[in-house]
């Protein structure tokens, strides 16, 4: 038996089988916490996270064409009761925003005043840390929207 | 025509005391009991469950049910979030169009309560998109998106939500399986504290313990033997988007449209004739979408008609809506809420409702959601 020697994208002999959305695939899987350890050296069953920079590099390449970008708030949330990784955040106010070039994100809000948060609201998106793990992790940047 | 001829359920709640495979090995033997059926008259399994892998280590379910049973027939796991017991019910259903005399067991469970509010948050929201997560938003939080691009279209106040867990948590008072027993008010409701603004503490679901389980049948025999039956007319199933931004509306679940759409045009039932309905009511908001999106109230409307309570039992309404107290006060383990909303509809359609029993009720509905909206299932019972 012998294996193919070239991979062909399915994709790029079917163009029929890519999807319109304006969905960046990476944007589907889950987060950058890639190995969940059991950390017994401390409280017994705490579970330690570290951040996987393979992650972070598949997701990231996109961002810089988003920055600077422009967009007006379509939806947005303030949350109280956040997961594990974020609790130390809370309360956080998130937004669903549509870009003036028709393109949606979804991202918290940072930067603002109370008067900031309402639907149509004009927000700019930025460059911000987005995950901080344990000392020896990489730093994760990522994208934050802020009034304008 | 696939017949459902028993149900059982655990208590829903924080059962400290009991494991998911203490609950699992109830609900099967539970059922049985209740239908008078042998384990050697079960040809399949079709097992719904959302968080056991990613909460407690706990994968290859199928094998371990056959071990708590005793049994070596086929059995399989459906995930589709909390849509995991609908989909479960859906592809028993096909098992049986596509295998002529059989008699399948339906079961969903769920373990939440070992773990901290954090952890079952995180686990929860693997259900929605990575941005979405990477955005740190919970379940409650995308729902909150909805309720806040809802009540501002619209014009409804959080107050006409609050409607949603009184009517629910009464429900859950008149059901002794119930997680909350307790009546609430729309003061109190409106009072507690926000989780993800609009959603209150009173207008969201809890993490919950509980197995459900059904028998559905296509064999004449056991059909024939049972003293307690309904039809099962339309099991539909439909997806959407994972990412909310990508949807076509953020004030509809689009795939309950059509899962709704389809299940009527297959069952040949008249939306007017559904006497009882559950609907998937994690948050109060998606009640209201629920019973727009099906087609009984029209877009917008929701608000209003919710504060007129013309879906509380007891009402002169001709549609009585979450009779088990909903996801709101029965609780919700994710993956037996889909079974648990179709044991409802079978206890009400048989006459076996004792407190909660709607009178005459002919037709049934069971909707369940996965996430916020990108699977949706509808079920239609009649007897």
């Amino acid at each position: 038996m012998s294996f193919p020697r070239k991979r062909e994208s399915i994709l790029s002999s079917h163009p029929e089988l890519v999807s319109p959305s304006q969905t960046r695939f990476q944007d589907l899987d889950p987060g950058f916490y890639s190995l969940r350890l059991k950390d017994y050296s401390k409280s017994g069953m705490t579970k330690k996270h570290m951040i996987s920079p393979v992650k972070i590099w598949r997701r990231q390449k996109d961002i810089g064409k988003l920055l600077g970008k422009k967009g007006k708030i379509i939806t947005w949330t303030m949350i109280y009761v956040a997961g594990s990784e974020f609790k130390k955040f809370a309360p956080y106010p998130v937004a669903v925003i549509q870009l003036e070039e028709g393109k949606k994100i979804t991202a918290p809000i940072v930067d603002y005043e109370k008067g900031d948060l309402r639907i149509g609201s004009e927000v700019k998106v930025i460059l911000r840390k987005v995950r901080e793990g344990d000392k020896e992790d990489v730093l994760v940047y990522g994208v934050k929207l802020k009034p304008i | 025509m696939v017949s459902l001829i028993g149900y059982y359920t655990t208590q829903f709640g924080e059962l400290w005391d009991r494991s998911l495979s203490d609950l699992i090995k109830e609900a099967i033997f539970g059922v049985l009991r209740n239908t008078g059926l042998e384990k050697s008259q079960i040809d399949a399994i079709f097992f719904g469950n959302m968080l056991a892998g990613i909460l407690e280590n706990n994968l290859h379910s199928p094998s371990k049910i056959a071990e708590i049973m005793g049994v070596n027939i086929p059995i399989f796991r459906a995930e589709s979030a909390c849509a995991s017991g609908g989909v479960a019910f859906h592809l028993a259903k096909n098992y049986l169009e596509a295998n002529s005399n059989k008699t399948v067991l339906v079961i969903g469970a769920e373990k939440m309560t070992d773990y901290s509010p954090e952890e079952t948050t995180s686990a929860l929201a693997s259900a929605a998109s990575g941005e979405e997560q990477e955005a740190g938003l919970t379940f409650p939080g995308l729902y909150a998106m909805m309720a806040n691009y809802y009540l501002e279209k619209y014009d409804s106040t959080e107050e006409d939500l609050a409607y949603v867990s009184y009517k629910n948590h009464y429900h859950g008072s008149l059901n002794e399986k119930a997680q909350f027993r307790k009546i609430v008010s729309v003061e109190q409701v409106l009072k507690s504290p926000y989780v993800a603004y609009p959603l209150k503490v009173l207008d969201c679901c809890a993490a919950s313990d509980g197995a459900s389980a059904v028998i559905l049948t296509n064999h004449n025999a056991v059909k024939k033997k049972s003293k307690y039956s309904v039809n099962v007319l339309a099991s539909e199933v439909a997806t959407d988007t994972i990412s909310l931004k990508e949807r076509k509306r953020l004030d509809e679940v689009l795939a309950t449209k059509f899962a709704a759409d389809k299940a009527f045009l297959n069952s040949k039932i008249n939306r007017k004739k559904i006497n009882v309905a559950e609907v998937h009511d994690c948050f109060s908001i998606a009640e209201v979408l629920a019973l727009e999106d099906l087609g009984f109230w029209k877009k917008g409307e929701g608000g209003k008609k919710t504060k007129e309570l013309s879906t509380i039992h007891g009402s002169n309404g001709d549609l009585i809506v979450n009779t088990s107290g909903g996801l709101k006060a029965a609780g919700h383990p994710v993956g037996a809420t889909g079974i648990k909303q179709i044991g409802e509809i079978y206890l009400q359609l048989t006459v076996q409702a004792t407190n909660r029993q709607v009178k005459n009720a002919r037709y049934g509905l069971a909707h369940n959601v996965g996430g916020s909206g990108g699977t949706a299932v509808v079920t239609i019972l009649g007897v």
